[in-house]
């Protein structure tokens, strides 16, 4: 296709031509500039490019009419472009007024169809047809919808208000014959009532009236009349039912009559007859027997399963004994026992004859008696028997006989001393013997009723049995006043140390260490030879085991304070208040000894060598202390080895090493076993040990007979086996023959007396099956009981008390 | 494992006079355990126990022993179960260990079997005392007399001898009875160190009782040496325990397992889903690193050697820490401590130093193959279950595997069970199963069982003793299968748990290969028993009260009551108070009643 068909614009065909001119002027030029056809010499050339050159100047002459023409089709462009675009605004908005315009029409166009189809209410009156209302009304026959229409509704409305007041006046009638009709309907209902009424009183009273009553029934109104007639006759009636006069006079008011007449009916039944007499007696003795099954029977058989055994004890003995009645009223009561410590003692007086030696005695006796203000104490002297023979008197011996004889308790042995100023006594250390030199010339001559040696004897005596006076009253009345407060305190002190008595004690001897050593010590020969002779000078009193164990790597308890280091004494210190914290309980293996009796523990406490030495702090350096009732412990600060880099303990510790530990031990041991600490004889000590245990085992098994009597009062629940009651004979007898050796002076006897009585006391009181608990306690017997008493109880009682209320009507009757 | 026998036997044959020892071995077991087996040893001459001197003898248990006349004591406590499937035989071949509960047996001489036994209630009361347990309750329903099980470690006299008392062997166990730190304080103070230096203060409550098997033993036996120098007493105290070391190196103030970090985890990568978030873990090939200090909580501080004494030259030099590893594996140790490494290559020993802590550490390393071949197989597996079902009857099975191709292998089975058990032996049956048909045969019981002992209970007041003499053959496995009874206790006989069951104490065997005894024991079994509803017998009283109480009101009143016509009855009624009343409420309605008619 070519361009000239394409553009056809008139203005734009000069610009085609133009162009067209220009392409052909450009072909020409390019002709010309062919190298084909370049010539080559050069006048050819020049010609060629002047030829060139004006070829060129009419393209550059085309060229740029063409842009001309060009510039001018642009701009006629632009031209056309903005006069398109006014034209079509214009046509858009005609086109827009032509849209309005034809919303408008539609919608006039709906309303004019809406109006058009209007349902009014006029169209739908309920009116009576056209047809009829022209048949009344002929006159409208010619007249317009409009007023036929209003006629019509004129006509409704006149219609309708004519029916209603004629509905009003028919409901004013109903009304009123609802009313006559309620009227007629109450007058029936009382003469139904009024007839009843009538038939009743005519039936009791009078079979005559019944039959009248029955037989014109239909007839109200005579009735009624007979009736109201009768109602009135009432009281006049009363003499004929004679049963009846009381109720009816009583009450004479109108009203009550109906209920006089109910109770006339129920009476009008019999009365069953009385009872046979046999039947009464019948029922009687079924009542007393099932009493006396459950009296007889059931009750015995109740409290002999649901009791619990409870042998009888001798109470007022035993109480007796708690309070020590015994002990006071010795004089009155026969048995009775009052710890009396006559001591024998026997005076030697190998130079003296025997008249002398007589009345030596007699006035020293006279200076002890006078001496002596504690009356249970009693110092008795005698001449010994074996003095005339000049050999001295032992003390083993007298042991021997004691059967028969009263123990010796001390030997004086006077001897004659020439070159003294005075008298002077020495106390033999391990026997008990007194000795006493004097010089010849105090002995007393038969005149004198005193003299200085006799006095300075009983002082002597006296002396030597202070502590033992005070201790012995001090357990059998802690409230006497003593001698002197300090030497009661002393002794109530030493007696709270004291272990309980027991046959036998364990000692169980124990090495402590905070480190590895020492680990073995020589304990065998340590026991052998320090403390086995003490324990055998106590083997009458009291039996002991040993045992002993080594425990390395024993700390302090983590909470105990530690030892200070002072510096005064070079040495680490303990305070004394806490001492109590010393011993590890916890951790320490201290357990008590398996067996009867109690352990007495002896620490042997070795501190490492970083605290050592380790004393208490005070003054004395002391190293060992007492636990009361409970042990002794000794701090032992043996020589340090000094090898590098530190000092340590010694591995071994010797017998020697152990000596003063074992000393310490041995004091202890006296101590807790309650010793008197006076005075240095040993023996003599023993012996008042001896009676001062059986004072303590005679009072302690008085206050458990005492005790365990109060118990069994105030437990009224719990059983007492007969062993109890055998082992509280087995005390009681025990206690007085006790009593007896005492008071005859056989302490030996007298303590294995009290040691029997106090160990049958104590199994009495600790008896296992008198603190078992009660299986079945009295709650659950109530909840068991209950379901199965409850409803057999009830009617047995109840039947028990009618039987008597008749017993008693009967008699009253 | 019998390496530690033999040591433990050579040491026996070291007996000095009065003198003290101990020694740890450790050895690791597969699957991330440890076994740590403790043992300490002393003695005491006979003479000083017989005076009471104690060195290193504990004092409060050689009195009890004295007062019980108890010549040689075993005792037990355990709790867990030997896996031997993973970790091979026993250690001490089952010689120190009881089963699960605690576990008593003991030599007493008495005149006679009922002396024997009071004794043996004095040791049981005292025992129990001293460990905290609750020993007490071993009575005589719970004690048998083995025949053959148990032979006495110790050197006895012969009973005519020296005018002593025959010995009676007594033998008690507690299934039920949960071990637990209060028994090991007790135990600790035993020792003569308590826990404080040695090796026994490694020992930690939670860490012992954490663990997947534990032991303690204390057995007490005389020992007379061959050369007729003096007889000793000797007090061995034992604790064997297998921990898990993941387990225990948990710090104890955060013991809630952790998992593993991601970068830490081993991941298995032949898994097809295995990717950067996807892991199937692998198990370490690796044994774990620890040390003493992780494992068991504490630093070791020291050594308990108070008997410095040169006779004990021995044991310095043997070391008192074992460790069972092979030597190319590197172990740490404190600075002062002298490693000394056995011949065998499989074991290495330490010697500490006085003072100081000691502290042992072994690094992650590659597993080799020789520790598992040092695993021995168990001589035989033992497995005891309850069967049946229902409330009356039951049934148990014994399961005895040989797993030895060649060797049969001859054993004796001691069972003790309670009274209310009452087995059927007549139902005792045994079927063979060997390894390679895996057929069950029936078989007659004679064929296995060689020689028994049976002592039936008598209710309340003993339980029933079974000892078997049972030969199993090579590669096979014996089953024993009886009927049992459950008897119906009485009603204040239940325990407060009585829904819980009871306990079966487990049944012991003794292998008697060769000289030295090896021992093995079942788990313990739990026995339901029918339990009664406990509010019956209130319910059973209340309701024939009721039915007793019916029927005497009822023939009560035939016997006192009067019989009339109804109408009579009616018109006595209106005459007592009752019919007095009736009538006046009457005749009230009927007043009220006319009072609204009149108006």
């Amino acid at each position: 296709m070519a361009i000239s068909e394409i553009v056809q614009d008139p203005s734009l065909l000069p610009i085609l031509q133009t162009s067209a001119e220009t392409l052909a002027q450009c072909q020409q030029l390019l002709a010309l500039l062919d190298p084909a056809t370049a010539p080559g010499s050069s006048p050819e050339v020049q010609e060629v490019s002047l030829a060139v050159s004006r070829q060129q100047k009419v393209l550059f002459a085309l060229l740029a009419r063409l842009r001309g023409q060009n510039r001018d089709a642009t701009l006629r462009v632009r031209e056309t472009k903005q006069a398109t675009a006014e034209a079509r605004q214009e046509i858009d908005r005609l086109h827009l007024q032509l849209q309005n315009l034809y919303y408008e029409q539609r919608h006039l166009n709906g309303e004019i169809t809406a109006c058009e189809s209007y349902d009014h209410k006029y169209l739908s009156l309920p009116l009576i047809p056209i047809e009829e209302f022209l048949a009344i009304h002929p006159e409208h026959r010619e007249s317009s919808d409009h007023d036929l229409m209003v006629a019509r509704i004129n006509h409704e409305h006149a219609e309708r208000e004519k029916l209603e007041q004629a509905r009003q006046e028919l409901l004013k009638r109903k009304q009123a014959l609802i009313a006559e009709n309620k009227k007629r309907k109450d007058d029936l209902a009382n003469l139904d009532q009024d007839l009843e009424r009538f038939i009743d009183v005519s039936l009791s009273r009078d079979p005559l009236l019944c039959t009248i009553a029955n037989g014109e029934y239909q007839a109200a109104k005579p009735i009624q009349k007979i009736f109201e007639k009768e109602y009135y006759n009432v009281p006049a009636m009363t003499g004929r039912n004679g049963e009846l006069a009381s109720s009816q006079t009583s009450s004479p008011a109108a009203d009550d009559v109906t209920t006089t007449m109910s109770s006339t009916k129920a009476s009008a039944q019999r009365l069953p007859p009385p009872e046979k007499a046999e039947a009464v007696r019948t029922r009687t003795g079924v009542i007393a027997a099932f009493w006396l099954v459950i009296i007889l029977f059931g009750f015995p058989i109740w409290w002999k399963t649901t009791s619990i055994y409870r042998a009888r004890l001798p109470i007022q003995e035993m109480i007796d004994w708690a309070d020590g009645k015994r002990l006071t009223v010795y004089f009155y009561v026969v048995q009775a026992c009052r710890p009396v410590f006559p001591l024998d003692i026997h005076v030697e007086t190998p130079s003296l004859p025997p008249s002398e030696a007589q009345h030596l005695i007699r006035t020293t006796q006279h200076a002890l008696d006078d001496l002596n203000e504690f009356s249970a104490h009693h110092l008795r002297l005698k001449l010994a028997e074996g003095s005339r023979g000049e050999e001295p008197y032992i003390d083993g011996e007298s042991e021997t006989g004691v059967e028969e004889k009263a123990d010796t308790t001390l030997v004086v042995k006077l001897l004659p001393e020439d070159n003294l100023a005075g008298p002077r006594s020495e106390l033999h250390a391990d026997t008990s013997q007194l000795d006493v030199f004097y010089p010849p010339s105090q002995v007393p001559t038969f005149s004198s009723s005193n003299s200085p040696l006799s006095s300075f004897i009983a002082e002597e005596l006296q002396k030597l049995f202070a502590e033992e006076k005070t201790t012995i009253s001090h357990i059998i009345s802690s409230s006497s006043s003593s001698p002197s407060p300090e030497l009661a305190e002393d002794i109530g002190r030493r007696l709270r140390r004291t272990l309980k008595y027991a046959d036998t004690y364990h000692l169980a001897f124990s090495l402590f260490t905070p480190g590895a050593e020492p680990s073995s010590w020589d304990i065998e020969g340590a026991v052998q030879e320090y403390l086995t002779p003490l324990l055998e000078a106590f083997s009458p009193i009291s039996n002991f085991s040993v045992d002993t164990q080594v425990q390395i790597h024993a700390a302090f308890a983590p909470t105990a304070p530690l030892p200070t280091f002072d510096e005064t004494q070079a040495a680490w210190t303990l305070k004394k208040e806490d001492l109590s914290a010393f011993i590890n309980a916890a951790e320490w293996p201290l357990s008590p000894s398996i067996g009867a009796g109690p352990t007495i523990n002896f620490i042997l406490y070795v501190p490492s060598p970083s605290q050592a030495p380790l004393v208490i702090q005070g003054s004395h350096q002391a190293t060992s202390w007492i636990v009361p009732q409970w042990g002794g412990v000794v701090l032992l600060n043996p020589p340090l080895a000094l090898s590098d880099p530190s000092p340590r303990n010694p591995k071994h510790l010797s017998r020697e090493s152990l000596r003063p530990a074992f000393l310490t031990f041995s004091h202890q041991l006296l101590t807790l076993l309650g010793t008197p600490t006076t005075p240095a004889s040993l023996p003599f000590r023993l012996q008042t040990l001896m009676r001062v245990r059986a004072a303590t085992l005679l009072l302690s098994a008085s206050s458990t007979m005492g005790s365990l009597a109060r118990l069994t009062e105030s437990l009224p629940s719990i059983p007492i086996p007969a062993t109890v009651a055998a082992s509280v004979s087995t005390t009681l007898a025990h206690l007085s023959s006790a009593c007896s050796h005492l008071r005859e002076g056989r302490f030996a006897a007298a303590l294995a007396a009290a040691r029997v009585a106090e160990g049958e006391a104590e199994r009495s009181f600790f008896e296992k099956s008198m603190v078992g608990q009660v299986y079945f306690p009295d709650e659950h017997k109530i909840a068991v009981y209950l379901p199965l008493l409850g409803p057999i109880g009830v009617p047995l009682l109840v039947a028990l008390i009618k039987e008597i209320k008749r017993v008693v009507a009967s008699r009253r009757s | 494992m019998t390496l530690l026998f033999t040591l433990f036997l050579s040491l026996i044959c070291l007996v000095a006079a009065s003198d003290y020892h101990e020694r740890l071995e450790l050895q690791p077991l597969p699957a991330g355990s440890l076994l740590a087996s403790f043992n300490f040893r002393s003695n005491a001459s006979q003479q000083s126990f017989d005076q009471q001197h104690f060195r290193y003898f504990p004092r409060s248990l050689g009195q009890i022993l004295q007062h019980a006349h108890t010549k040689e004591l075993h005792l037990r406590f355990t709790t867990g179960r030997w896996d031997a499937e993973s970790w091979g035989t026993r250690p001490w071949n089952g010689t120190r260990e009881g089963g699960t509960g605690v576990e008593l047996w003991a030599w007493i001489d008495a005149a006679n079997a009922e002396d024997a036994f009071a004794h043996w209630i004095t040791l049981t009361q005292s025992l129990s005392g001293l460990f905290c347990a609750s020993l007490n309750f071993i009575d005589s329903t719970r004690t048998t007399r083995p025949v053959a099980t148990f032979e006495p470690e110790g050197d006895h006299h012969a009973s005519d001898a020296d005018g002593s008392l025959p010995l009676h062997l007594l033998h008690g166990t507690l299934p039920g009875e949960v071990v637990c730190t209060e028994n090991l304080t007790p135990f600790l103070k035993l020792l003569p160190c308590k826990g404080k230096a040695g090796i026994s203060s490694l020992f930690d409550g939670h860490k012992l009782f954490d663990a997947s098997w534990q032991s303690m033993s204390v057995d007490i036996r005389p020992l007379c040496p061959d050369d007729g120098s003096e007889c000793v007493v000797q007090i061995e105290q034992a604790v064997d325990m297998v921990l898990d070391i993941d387990r225990s190196k948990r710090p104890r103030d955060n013991p809630i397992p952790r998992p593993v970090p991601d970068d830490q985890l081993l991941c298995d990568t032949s898994k097809p889903y295995h990717s950067h978030d996807t892991c199937y873990p692998l198990d370490k090939t690796t044994d774990k690193s620890w040390s003493l200090t992780e494992v068991f909580g504490r630093s070791l501080n020291g050594v308990c050697s108070p008997a410095h004494d040169a006779d004990s030259s021995d044991e310095e030099e043997e070391g008192s820490v074992c460790l069972h590893v092979p030597h190319e594996r590197d172990v740490f140790i404190s600075p002062g401590a002298v490693e000394k490494k056995n011949l065998e290559e499989t074991s290495r020993c330490f010697t500490l130093q006085p003072s100081g802590t000691f502290d042992l550490v072994l690094s992650e390393q590659d597993e080799n193959h020789h520790r598992h071949s040092a695993l021995e197989t168990p001589v035989l597996s033992a497995e005891r279950t309850m069967i049946g079902h229902g409330q009356e009857r039951g049934g148990m099975r014994i399961i005895f595997d040989n797993p030895s191709a060649t060797d049969s292998v001859d054993f004796i089975y001691f069972e003790a069970l309670p009274w209310f058990l009452r087995p059927y032996l007549h139902t005792l049956q045994a079927t063979v199963t060997g390894h390679n048909d895996r057929i069950p045969r029936s078989i007659p019981t004679a064929q296995i069982i060689k020689e028994s002992f049976y002592r039936p209970a008598i209710d309340r007041q003993r339980g029933t003793q079974l000892e078997l003499a049972l030969s199993v053959p090579p590669a096979s496995r014996v089953t024993l299968t009886y009927d049992f009874e459950k008897a119906i206790l009485r009603y204040t006989e239940y325990p407060p748990d009585a829904n819980r069951g009871f306990n079966v104490a487990p049944a012991v065997i003794k292998l008697a290969a060769s000289n030295n005894h090896a021992y093995l024991r079942t788990t313990s079994l739990l026995l339901p028993l029918p339990t009664p509803d406990f509010s019956m017998p209130y319910n059973v009283i209340i309701l024939t009260s009721t039915v007793i109480a019916l029927a005497f009101g009822s023939i009560f009143n035939l016997l006192t009551r009067r019989f009339v016509a109804a109408e009579q009855a009616e018109a006595l009624g209106s005459q007592t108070l009752k019919g007095r009343i009736g009538k006046g409420l009457l005749s009230l309605r009927d007043r009220v009643k006319r009072k609204t008619k009149t108006e």
